[in-house]
């Protein structure tokens, strides 16, 4: 009887570490899963077309880009010259526009005068710039943060939203074949 | 006897004092914007109430209330205007939860692919209790048990015997002695 006692009280006493062993493991895990500090979120837009929208082209403010613009297959990609990442992803994003891929770009929350400046300096992968000054569009797409790229099939339907810095690597490991999967 | 009902008392205290800091939050608003409800403290209220209970998508262990960050500003924005247009608490909570998912939702809605979130908790909660109890009132079996390890053996109880007679023995041939 003595023993057994002494049996569960050691079982509890270990309890606490059994327990810090198996959160060493989850955080670990999603450590390596996440890649980064945050989560990378399901869009709650998939599956739906491009939200209904009036704004102006960035580099003709007299042109005028609704949601008829964007019937793809084609990459809505989100940017803005206050983003770091933006500037690591724009090699990657002429690459993908000397294939022939079309990217709409979506110009977030930024300054005219400093988006034009990033366009000359760093030429231009977009076919077709929205001047979203104030982030509505972005805000009805469920964008929060740049960059981020939608892909759009051809009936304007998104079908996949990354969150994040697009890359050849990721482009070969996943993005290529939604990309051709866009235009099936 | 005292000295037991001491540790028992503790044991049932413990957990009492542990959950009871489970309680102290440390609440704080960023309260970068100023928007103007034109004196109309309901419709602040509201204000509040929907910021607080809303999850910043890029800062994720923080509500909207809570956040500078961009998106939170933004979102703070829009639930303000919101309300201005006179909208319903449901309704902007829909037109929220429609563009960025359930996540932003502290209070995310039961489905399958949330149960475990909901009653997970309540498992480990009940486990703890389940444990709590056995070590505090740990049934009749335990103290049984106890005390049958501390009944004497009977060479035990000789010896107990021995010692208090030979104790009060002494004692009294010294009480003899100095008569």
């Amino acid at each position: 009887m003595m023993e057994e006692q002494k049996k569960s009280n050691k079982i509890i006493l270990l309890a606490p570490f059994l327990l810090f062993l198996a959160m060493l493991g989850v955080f670990w895990y999603s450590m390596g899963k996440g890649g980064g500090s945050s989560v990378e979120l399901p869009s709650a837009r998939l599956g739906k077309p491009v939200p209904a929208f009036e704004l102006t082209s960035l580099l003709d403010s007299e042109t005028r880009v609704t949601a008829e613009d964007l019937k793809g297959p084609l990459l809505l990609n989100v940017w803005a010259s206050w983003c770091p990442g933006c500037y690591t992803e724009h090699g990657f994003l002429m690459v993908l526009q000397k294939r022939g891929i079309p990217i709409v770009g979506l110009n977030y929350k930024d300054e005219r005068q400093d988006a034009l400046a990033f366009i000359e300096k760093f030429k231009n992968p977009y076919q077709q710039i929205i001047f979203d000054v104030d982030g509505s569009l972005g805000f009805d797409l469920g964008v929060y943060g740049a960059p981020e790229t939608y892909f759009v099939d051809s009936k304007g339907t998104i079908k996949h939203r990354h969150v994040g810095i697009m890359s050849e690597a990721l482009w070969e490991a996943e993005h290529g074949a939604i990309w051709r999967g866009l235009s099936e | 006897m005292i000295f037991k009902n001491v540790t028992r008392l503790t044991w049932v205290l413990k957990p009492v004092l542990v959950l009871s800091l489970m309680l102290v939050t440390l609440v704080s608003h960023a309260t970068f914007d100023a928007f103007d409800f034109g004196g109309d403290s309901q419709l602040e209220k509201r204000f509040w109430q929907i910021s607080e209970t809303v999850r910043c998508p890029k800062c994720q262990n923080q509500n909207i209330s809570g956040s500078n960050a961009m998106i939170a500003q933004d979102m703070r924005k829009k639930v303000y205007q919101l309300i201005m247009e006179g909208k319903q608490d449901d309704e902007i909570y829909t037109y929220l939860v429609d563009r960025y998912g359930d996540f932003v939702m502290y209070d995310p809605p039961v489905k399958k692919k949330t149960w475990l979130l909901w009653f997970g908790p309540l498992f480990i909660l009940m486990g703890l209790i389940a444990v709590w109890y056995r070590k505090c009132f740990g049934g009749s079996v335990n103290s049984q048990s106890a005390s049958r390890d501390e009944a004497l053996t009977e060479a035990e109880q000789k010896r107990f015997l021995k010692i208090t007679q030979d104790s009060s023995g002494h004692s009294t041939s010294d009480e003899g002695r100095k008569a």
